[in-house]
């Protein structure tokens, strides 16, 4: 043996044909590799928690798949590992890297998803740890050891934190002791038979190089990279600055929002394709939310716009601060070149960026009287207003500021649903959210009273619009429609109220004129034999769609009708048509209904480059909405070829609905649900027994049905005792070696039919009777409490 | 499961059981080895400890089975033509005459056999191979049921010829006896047992004739196409076992599988199972594989649970 007792972990030749004892040395340095990355993620991701979870869970994932391939297959080794199972080894990794994927493309619906590039380094940071957990297997060790030092050598180019050179120093002392390791076993196992493999190991010597070799790394890495202020915080578009300092008051209207800082001196501002936040006159949100908001506005001087970082490093000494840095934080430079394009050239089109789940409804407006042509927005009056309309407050979450609806609770409102908004040209003062809106976090605003309601009952912003790059993060609730529809039927929650008593209510206001008699026809026919409530809703909706064709181009005539008159005349027309004849007919059956208009963003409008949705002025639609429970108004859509709300529900959505139905039901049943968990709780416990119980049930249906099949079905039932027991038969164990060791007086009569009708070219005949009683010997004999006691009394002699 | 033909064979069969376990006693399991060796038509390497009983077994052996019996004691002087045999020139007949050695014997105990020189060894290997002997291009054949009993002291290295590989491969199986249990030691004294081997040596038990239809019927035993696979899937993981220099050669899975078959036919059955594989896999293997500083027998056993067996 050649053994060094500070080393000897790598070059253990007894240790070395244990495929589920990994190579200490490069699960050391993939740790180091992991926690490198982890440094370099922290600082510029949304969330921290999230990427300590999915640190904590990726790392978790291949060591419990060790353990458990471990307790399964103790008997493969090194040699004799198959192809085939070096190949189910590197399938495992490549599902790993999968759920990675899976993982962030998940957390990207919660806001805590990275960029592409993050994800990619966090696939090569896992496929490392995966291919070390398993480094016994053939070629996997290298290359773990080159994913892990390609990742630290990258994440080591790209940043400039101490940290990171500190986990990168330690990671290569580590692997520098892992290759000094294998040096020496591969010197080993070319040592001549016969001869003394003893080979000195100098400790001290490996000591004293590592130590120089991280000492120099350690003093390497003091050195700063460069003078220039360049910080990629996350790969993504940034505003960089010259110390490489962050400013906390930079952020707001830069970038993207909690995600990106602008440096203390700016160089690049603005959003991708506008420069407007540099040239315009409009006050930010930053400036909305200081106290100098509502002053007089100065005018800033006019300069040419900022350019990027490379271009212009070298006259980073004669940039000046702006006059304007009191209000806008900002750096210029002047230039003689001249912009090549105007300035409205370069203003974008759209009017908010939106990044979530999509389709998506933002509403603008809503309108609840209507004259036959046109729809108005008459203000509620005072009393309805306070009665319906609950108080907005401000509240702190991880220490953010976030406005907050009080009292939004129903039954139906089961599922949530995020999304980030930046305004960019949208002049309103509305917030561009859905009608479930439950709450709003913008950064760093945290004026009281800022928010209030308009006429409409929708979220107004004080002032004469929204900021452009103001962005917004909006937290809305999902109706779960599988609940309305079926409301009566589940007992555990109250019925949704979307039926007015009163005809006196404005949203159920109905014009005096021709088409009113056509429209009570239609919807007596179409909700006839319909069960009262959401069903009618969609059932007149339904109809809508599919009975009228949708045009834009089919324009009101004033002279001739009224617009429902029209519509019906028509029979079909633009999306505003079907809106409001729609309104009209939900209303005519008893349900309060609004018009709403407002942006609807679709699938066709997401940009999977920059994985956001544009929203322009062709997003533009209008739909009506239906009041629950007299607060909650839920939106439909009857114009044809546009999504049906939230008709693509979520993986996350449909699981909430179902575990909110789920915990109302058990709320419902108390007794019933701790009878049900005490019997599960009984079923776990019982597993083993209730298991063979139901095998010994197949058994006794073999024997009646298809003796043919009873030996193995015995021999099943028998091996399925040993695996329950923890005592699993080996594949290269046969039966009648295995099943002595429990009891060596076994008859033989069941081991001579197995091996004759496994092992014999000749035939043999045997009567049921017989058979039935040769495999109910070994049956009775091995019983699962026998075989149990036979393991746990090994397995203390094998402590012992 | 037994032919109706095989039961009379199988008395026989019976009998050499016991008298062998009379002149070992307590070691059941080494007997059973050594009968399925002589029905394999093997040839057998004692290797243990002086005093063991390697030479009682081969001599009660040898008494058991009718025929010939031989016995050359090894040394480091022993000659080639002291095997074989050597031509004389007669001076009445003014020719020469062959003079046999012990290897035209029907059972060959070859005692200490690693004391002989390798020239003297190799005089063996034709012989052990082929069942005949050539000298001076004359070639003489041996007995069909020539079957050799060689011992070795493990321990003594001064003065001692290791058998090489290509010898060792024509033995079919190596054993060790080891030391008997205590009860068995007693009843051993007990009985004085050396003495009644003495006086039964005499009569044979099985007839050569009786053997010879015994192997014949060894060699029918069948092995299934399933467990065929088996055996050379094992066969070809002794090849890749990065601790195993030289892997089964073919002889030796013929061996294995010969061994098998005698196994098989003395438990009574007429076809080969997985068991009787891998109960003869130790003492086939121990003589090819060398497991280095571990030992044979751990490679062997990592080998036996590398492969799944069949049947499942």
């Amino acid at each position: 043996m050649w053994r060094d007792s500070a080393n000897s972990q790598f070059y253990d030749r007894s240790a070395k044909s244990q495929l589920f004892v990994p190579n200490g040395g490069i699960v050391i340095a993939a740790l180091l590799a992991m926690l490198t990355l982890q440094v370099f993620r922290l600082p510029g991701s949304s969330s921290k928690p999230f990427v300590w979870v999915e640190f904590v869970t990726f790392a978790l994932i291949p060591l419990v798949a060790l353990l458990v391939l471990k307790f399964r297959f103790s008997d493969l080794t090194v040699n004799s590992i198959s192809k085939t199972s070096i190949y189910g080894f590197q399938a495992g990794g490549v599902i790993v890297c999968g759920l990675v994927v899976l993982w962030h493309l998940i957390a990207r619906s919660f806001h805590a998803g990275q960029a592409n590039e993050i994800m990619a380094l966090v696939v090569i940071q896992c496929a490392a740890w995966y291919l070390a957990i398993f480094s016994k297997v053939p070629g996997f060790e290298r290359t773990s050891a080159v994913l892990s030092s390609a990742l630290v050598f990258f994440v080591g180019c790209m940043a400039e934190r101490i940290g990171v050179f500190v986990v990168a120093s330690l990671f290569a002392v580590v692997v520098l002791w892992w290759l000094l390791g294998r040096y020496w076993r591969r010197m080993a196992d070319k040592a001549v038979d016969g001869r003394s493999q003893m080979l000195t190991i100098n400790g001290a010597a490996i000591g004293g190089t590592t130590l120089v070799v991280a000492t120099v790394v350690f003093l390497v890495s003091l050195i700063p990279l460069a003078n220039g202020g360049i910080m990629l915080e996350g790969f993504m578009p940034f505003s960089g600055g010259r110390d490489g300092m962050q400013d906390p008051f930079a952020r707001s209207g830069i970038g993207n929002g909690d995600l990106i800082r602008a440096g203390r001196n700016a160089t690049t501002t603005g959003a991708v394709d506008s420069d407007n936040f540099i040239e315009g006159h409009k006050p930010s949100m930053y400036d909305v939310n200081s106290e100098r908001y509502n002053g007089p506005v100065v005018r800033r001087k006019r300069s040419n716009r900022t350019v990027s970082l490379d271009s212009t490093a070298k006259h980073l000494d004669n940039a000046k601060q702006s006059e304007q840095s009191g209000r806008s934080f900002r750096t210029m430079r002047e230039s003689n070149k001249p912009s090549e394009l105007e300035m409205e050239e370069r203003i974008t089109k759209a009017l908010f960026f939106v990044e979530g789940s999509v389709p998506a409804r933002f509403v603008n407006n809503s309108f609840h009287h209507f004259d036959g042509w046109d729809w108005s927005n008459e203000p509620l009056p005072r009393t309805d207003q306070t009665k319906q309309l609950p108080n907005i407050f401000l509240d702190k979450k991880l220490g953010k500021p976030v406005y907050h609806i009080a009292q939004i609770v129903s039954d139906y409102l089961t599922g949530r649903r995020m999304h980030r908004v930046k305004v960019m040209r949208l002049d309103t003062t509305t917030l561009p959210a859905s009608s479930l809106l439950t709450r709003w976090h913008i950064d760093r605003v945290d004026t009281p009273n800022l928010f209030r309601w308009n006429d409409a009952g929708l979220i107004r912003m004080d002032g004469d619009f929204i900021p452009p790059h103001a962005m917004i993060d909006i937290d809305s609730f999902v109706p779960n429609y599988h609940l309305l529809r079926s409301f009566g039927q589940a007992e555990s929650i109250s019925q949704p109220k979307l039926q007015h008593d009163s005809q006196e209510s404005r949203f159920l206001q109905l014009p005096d004129n021709a088409a009113d008699k056509t429209i009570e026809g239609l919807v007596a026919r179409w909700t006839t034999r319909v069960q009262p409530g959401w069903s009618q809703v969609e059932a007149i909706v339904d109809r809508m769609r599919n009975d009228y064709e949708f045009n834009p181009d089919w324009q009101r005539d004033d002279q001739v009708a009224e617009t429902v008159g029209h519509f019906f005349e028509q029979n079909g027309g633009p999306s505003y048509m079907f809106a409001t004849t729609c309104a009209l007919a939900l209303r005519k059956a008893g349900y309060q209904t609004r018009l709403t208009s407002g942006f609807l963003v679709q699938k066709k409008d997401y940009d999977w480059k920059s994985r956001q949705s544009v929203v322009t002025s062709e997003n533009l639609h209008v739909w009506p909405e239906v009041c629950l429970d007299g607060k909650f108004w839920i939106p439909v859509e009857p114009t044809p070829g546009y999504p049906i709300p939230y008709s693509d529900q979520t993986a996350w959505q449909w699981v909430s609905a179902k575990v909110f139905m789920a915990w109302k039901w058990v709320g419902k049943h108390p007794l019933f649900s701790v009878a049900c968990v005490a019997s599960l709780a009984a079923i776990v416990v019982l597993r083993a027994e209730i298991v063979t119980l139901l095998m010994l049930f197949w058994w006794c249906l073999v024997k009646s049905f298809w003796p043919s099949g009873l030996l193995r079905t015995t021999r099943q039932l028998i091996d399925l005792r040993f695996s329950l027991a923890g005592d699993r038969r080996p594949r290269s164990s046969t039966i009648g070696s295995w099943y002595r060791r429990v009891d060596p007086d076994l008859p033989a009569r069941f081991f001579d039919l197995w091996n004759a009708d496994n092992f014999s070219n000749g035939s043999f005949s045997v009567p049921k009777a017989d058979l039935v009683s040769t495999c109910r010997e070994p049956l009775s004999s091995l019983t699962f409490k026998k075989i149990r006691e036979f393991t746990s009394r090994t397995k203390k002699a094998d402590s012992v | 499961m037994i032919h109706q033909s095989d039961a009379v064979t199988h008395s026989s069969v019976d009998a050499l059981r016991k008298r062998l376990n009379e002149a070992l006693v307590g070691k059941a399991d080494v007997v059973e080895l050594v009968i399925a060796c002589v029905l394999a038509q093997g040839h057998l390497l004692f290797d243990d400890l002086p005093g063991l009983g390697k030479t009682t077994l081969a001599k009660a052996l040898s008494a058991s089975i009718g025929g010939q019996f031989a016995r050359i004691q090894c040394t480091p002087d022993l000659l080639p033509t002291d095997i074989s045999g050597f031509n004389i020139f007669n001076q009445k007949t003014h020719e020469f005459e062959f003079r046999r050695g012990p290897v035209f014997s029907d059972l060959l105990l070859a005692d200490e056999i690693n004391r002989a020189t390798p020239r003297t060894q190799s005089a063996l290997f034709e012989a052990m191979a082929e069942r005949q002997v050539t000298l001076d291009n004359q070639t003489m054949p041996l007995a069909s049921t020539f079957f050799v009993i060689a011992t070795q002291n493990p321990i003594e290295s001064h003065g001692a010829y290791p058998l090489p590989e290509a010898q060792l491969d024509r033995f079919a199986i190596k054993l060790s006896i080891g030391y008997p249990a205590r009860r068995d030691e007693v009843a051993m004294l007990a009985d004085n047992i050396g003495d009644s081997i003495q006086q039964e040596a005499q009569q044979p038990v099985v007839s050569l004739a009786d053997l010879e239809s015994i192997q014949s019927a060894v060699k029918r035993t069948e092995v299934n196409q399933a467990v065929r696979n088996y055996l050379v899937e094992l066969a070809t993981a002794t090849r890749q076992h990065q601790d195993v220099a030289i892997g089964l050669s073919p002889r030796g899975l013929i061996t294995w599988q010969r061994m098998a078959q005698a196994w098989a036919y003395l438990q009574g059955r007429n076809f080969v199972t997985p068991d009787d594989i891998q109960t003869v896999a130790k003492p086939v293997l121990r003589l090819r594989i060398s497991g280095g500083s571990r030992g044979s027998d751990p490679v062997i056993e990592e080998i036996i649970h590398s492969i799944s067996v069949p049947g499942e």
